[in-house]
């Protein structure tokens, strides 16, 4: 072999090796994993918020008219019932005038000596009169003096117990008449100043103790006699006095005297002046007290009323009924917090009353539950008024009328029904006053309002179902998710979240989800979508979402601002998994 | 057989489908060589007249870079996983990736016409029409990390910048000539080349900004982004459009080239050196048109979800928000002008054994990028030539080349580099992509 054709051959030989190469099968691309991971390993997006779900705009999605927004953004179900009428008749028919009238225009007496009618000294003028200024005294004291009666009062009403004051028509008077009878005098003034002295049986805002200090000034003009009306308005007794057996009240009425009498210019003429120096010298003051037309307009006592039991209902089933219905849960527990009974009272009924009350629960015409002897103090009305008031019966005091009452547990219940039974009763130890002829009645409308605040027995179950896209499937197929974020809960209520992702056929494919959302504030939320072991996940189709709502403790009504929110996020544990793989190259 | 999708790696092998060519280096020792004029136009071949066969007179592709499959696939047991599977941790690959950004560059050159002629005993004339393209990408490293690592490590944002893009084609009308001065100076040749170039269409883009946010509330990107065409056209509705076969631009570069060979009596007949410029020059394109892209979009999570929520259309918004990041928008008529990349050539050979064999040294600098070559040359028959090389560069590179040069009739070469000499069965390189080839065919007279 020649030197070139030994290089040719070299040469071609190597060029040859060179071109062929060495292939390296490790890189054939068709064994290349087409998988691939994008995103590293906290890969973590931002799914959204959700729209706040407003409980206001729930409730009135779901119950309408059911539930009212009251003004301080809480929600309440309102419950009328027929209203009832207590009627205390006992003292239409009473006539007041009747016990009085034979103690009228009975004239009670007495006198007072002025002065005796000097016998010498007198001086007649020409004209036959004399001018006895200087014989008699100017002043003169009466001292004091009582005349009285006893009255005996039959046929008070009956139910009067204890008898306190009785109160009589602007009509009734004491007449008292100041008279000089037979007077020496035919000119000048006699002024008696006289304290009537009624304390013993009246009572009036007009006089001072019941002393009344009238001026009486007697003249020839008024023929030195002179009456004066005192108006009576309240009669007082002892404790005594009422016969609460006999339904009698007796009652001394005593008046007293006193006071004195000034003289003035008194003249006398010849004639009168002899006939009275022979006759009768001694110059009296006569004072006649006499009762004029007393009439009772109402009596002050303590009074023993009873009026038979009334029966009125409130009628729960759109609430149980309706509201189960619309949420779904037949299993539901509800334990409404705070309910309260309001009773809308229209009374003129001026007597310390209560009414006693009875709450039946009916659930399907059954009786499940009473709560009797609830004793509800009513309203006092001022005598011949009207009141219109509200009587609050609740766990929780809001004022100091309210009445305390628990029937958390009889609502818990769920009743169809709650029967009201209201008797109404006077208090036998607190006094009251009583016109005359007035019918007293009272008009009471109950209501129940059970506001949407619930107590932790509370147990309720929310089921909904969502169809999921088939690419959520294929998703999972490859990637592992987690849904992190946070839930925003302000209601008062503890949210327990239950998810079950399953094929059409409702066979589970993920591991069930679990969650605790707190009440009042922000829960973190991570939930692993984890496919059970061979289950072909790429067949999702649905995911069953249950929420358990239960109460808490501190039983805060729900508003309509409360809201639930959830921000969410996705995070792809290990990044996202993707196929490079054709699907038409499978 | 499987096919995949290997998006990120079949942009980077599509240059491999254009195969560029430089590559006559090989044959740049070879006195008889037909073609080595390209790389210097002193240099004349042996043969009085020669005419290129139409197209396939010369082809030349040539692809360079700095990444191979290597860096992209990691094969364990027998399966083998791309750089974004789970098997490859991020200090594997990142421990694979290059110091500087990788980088793809193509090109490729094809004489349609071409012909050379010796006027007399001093004087080679040539002429040709070829039609060459070029074409070079860069993938920031950031890019590949941010692909790679996401938000491993609490990183949540990113900004990533210079991601380039661009790709032209022109044809070049080139006559050169190459002159014996051995009457002047004894073993000296000098040559120059014209060239005439006319652009076909070019594509340049540059993306200058790519910020992205990614954390557990926001997902946000903002792209700041432009693109220069010539010889296409663009609608947001119809999309790309190429303007055909139409001429956008002049240009003109030219060649100059000296050699001077010594000849000894001995063992070793001689020293030949030679140096050449070449390519020096420009081209610029005509009716040009910017597109940009400024954009931003963000999603911060769905907003107001309900059970009644169309995630469908929601979704959708997302993804059109998101898509018209890369929406673009006519922003004028740019200057798009290349400056054409000179390339040097300087060399050195030693003949021996009567001239059959030689070593020859070749210093070479393209496209900013230093090379030596150190060529083993063998004419063994006085119609063969066979050359083996190494270039030593930032890659290096193993080379062949081949020439049948006979007086007349036909003559043929082929030349190839290689810088990874594994390949997978697809022949794809594993070390790296650089390769390049060359060959022709042309009519001896």
């Amino acid at each position: 072999m020649s030197a070139r054709t030994f290089i040719t051959s070299l040469a071609m030989l190597c060029a040859l090796a060179a071109a062929s190469s060495c292939v390296d099968p490790a890189y054939d691309l068709n064994r290349t994993d087409p998988a691939v991971t994008l995103g590293g390993d906290d890969l973590t997006f931002p799914l959204g918020t959700t729209r706040q779900l407003k409980v206001g705009d729930m409730i009135t999605d779901r119950f309408g008219s059911l539930f009212v927004r009251e003004d301080d953004g809480t929600f309440t179900a309102h419950y009328t019932a027929d209203p009832v009428d207590f009627v205390f008749a006992g003292l239409k028919d009473y006539d007041g005038a009747r016990p009085f009238r034979k103690y009228c225009n009975f004239p009670i007496s007495t006198a007072f000596s002025l002065f005796r009618t000097p016998a010498s000294g007198v001086r007649f003028d020409p004209d036959g009169t004399a001018d006895l200024s200087g014989l008699l005294p100017a002043t003169i004291n009466l001292g004091s003096k009582s005349r009285g009666t006893t009255l005996n009062i039959p046929r008070m009403p009956d139910q009067l117990l204890g008898l306190e004051s009785i109160t009589l028509t602007r009509e009734s008077i004491v007449r008292v008449t100041f008279a000089i009878p037979n007077c020496v005098l035919t000119d000048g003034t006699v002024t008696a100043t006289v304290n009537v002295d009624l304390s013993q049986f009246f009572e009036s805002e007009d006089c001072v103790d019941g002393i009344l200090t009238v001026v009486v000034p007697l003249t020839k003009e008024n023929g030195y006699s002179s009456t004066i009306d005192i108006p009576l308005r309240t009669l007082k007794f002892s404790s005594g006095d009422y016969d609460v057996k006999t339904h009698t009240l007796n009652m001394e009425a005593r008046l007293g005297f006193n006071g004195s009498v000034a003289v003035s210019g008194a003249r006398t003429s010849r004639a009168r002046y002899e006939s009275i120096v022979s006759s009768n010298p001694l110059q009296q003051l006569q004072v006649t007290a006499e009762l004029r037309d007393l009439t009772c307009e109402s009596i002050r006592g303590r009074y023993d009323y009873k009026i038979a039991q009334l029966q009125t209902s409130v009628d729960l089933t759109n609430l149980t009924g309706q509201v189960l219905d619309r949420i779904g849960d037949k299993d539901a527990v509800f334990d409404f917090d705070d309910p309260e009974i309001i009773l809308n009272v229209e009374s003129n009924i001026s007597v310390p009353t209560y009414a006693l009350v009875k709450l039946t629960a009916l659930k399907k015409r059954a009786k499940v539950a009473v709560m009797d002897s609830i004793v509800v103090p009513f309203p006092i009305a001022e005598p011949g008024e009207t009141l219109h008031k509200q009587i609050r019966l609740a766990k929780t005091a809001k004022s100091p009328e309210d009445v305390v009452l628990d029937f958390t547990e009889l609502v818990r219940i769920a009743p169809d029904q709650i029967v009201v039974d209201i008797e109404g009763l006077t208090y036998h130890d607190q006094t009251g006053e009583v016109r005359v002829g007035v019918v007293y009645e009272a008009h009471v409308t109950p209501r129940v309002n059970i506001p949407l605040a619930f107590g932790p027995a509370l147990q309720l179950t929310m089921r909904d179902t969502l169809t999921l896209p088939d690419t959520f499937g294929n998703l999972l197929q490859d990637n592992r998710l987690t849904l992190l974020g946070e839930m925003t809960n302000t209601l008062p209520l503890q949210l327990e979240f239950n998810m079950e992702m399953t094929d059409a056929a409702g066979n589970r494919l993920l591991e069930p989800v679990d969650a605790t959302i707190a009440a009042g504030g922000t829960s973190p939320l991570s939930v692993p979508l984890a496919p059970l072991a061979d289950a072909p996940v790429g067949k999702l189709s649905k995911a069953f979402l249950t929420f358990k709502v239960k109460g808490t403790k501190d039983n805060r009504p729900v508003k309509a601002d409360d809201y639930i929110q959830a921000a969410l996020r996705v995070k792809v544990p290990g990044g996202y998994h993707l196929s490079l793989q054709n699907d038409d190259a499978q | 057989m499987k096919r995949y999708s290997l998006t990120v790696l079949l942009a980077l092998l599509a240059f491999t489908a254009l195969v560029p060519a430089q590559p006559l280096r090989g044959s740049y020792f070879f006195e008889t060589s037909l073609l080595r004029s390209k790389l210097n136009p002193a240099f004349a071949p042996q043969t009085d007249l020669y005419i290129s066969v139409p197209v396939a007179g010369y082809a030349s592709a040539e692809m360079l870079s700095n990444v191979g499959l290597g860096n992209f696939l990691f094969p364990e047991g027998d399966k083998t996983y791309t750089f974004l599977n789970d098997h490859v941790d991020e200090a594997t690959f990142y421990g694979k990736l290059p110091e500087k950004d990788p980088y793809l560059t193509a090109r490729f050159e094809t004489d349609l016409l071409g012909a050379g002629y010796r006027l007399n005993d001093k004087l080679f004339l040539s002429a040709g029409l070829s039609v060459s393209g070029y074409g070079h990408a860069d993938i920031p490293r950031e890019l590949l990390r941010f692909a790679k690592t996401g938000r491993s490590g609490g990183s949540q944002s990113w900004m990533i910048e210079g991601p380039h893009a661009s790709f032209l084609t022109y044809a070049t009308f080139s006559a050169g000539c190459s002159y014996d001065l051995d009457d002047l100076v004894p073993g000296l040749r000098v040559g120059g080349r014209l060239r005439l170039m006319t652009g076909l269409n070019a594509a340049n883009t540059t993306l200058h900004m790519l910020d992205v946010q990614m954390n557990d509330d926001r997902l946000a990107a903002t792209v700041c982004g432009i693109l220069d065409l010539s010889g296409f056209s663009y609608t947001p509705e119809g999309g790309f459009r190429s303007d055909g076969f139409r001429l956008h631009g002049l240009g003109a570069a030219f060649d100059l080239g000296a050699e001077y060979r010594l000849r000894f009596d001995g063992f070793v007949n001689g020293l030949n050196l030679s140096a050449s410029i070449a390519n020096v020059g420009k081209l610029s394109f005509g009716k040009a048109k910017r597109l940009k892209a400024e954009h931003s979009a963000s999603f911060e999570g769905f907003q107001n979800i309900s059970a009644d929520f169309d995630f469908a259309s929601a979704l959708e918004k997302v993804t059109s928000d998101f898509s018209e990041l890369i929406t673009l928008e006519s922003d004028g008529t740019p200057d798009l002008r290349y400056i054409m990349s000179p390339e040097i050539f300087a060399g050195a050979e030693v003949p021996f054994l009567n001239e059959m064999l030689s070593v020859g040294l070749l210093y070479n600098r393209s496209m900013d990028k230093n090379q030596m070559t150190v060529a083993f040359n063998a004419t063994p028959l006085e119609w063969l030539n066979l050359n083996a090389h190494y270039t030593f560069g930032p890659v290096g590179r193993m080379g062949f080349y081949a020439e049948y040069i006979p007086k007349k009739y036909v003559g043929f070469f082929f030349g190839f580099e290689k810088a990874s000499w594994k390949t997978n069965k697809q022949l794809l390189g594993i070390r790296n992509f650089t390769e390049s080839v060359c060959l022709g065919l042309n009519v001896l007279l």
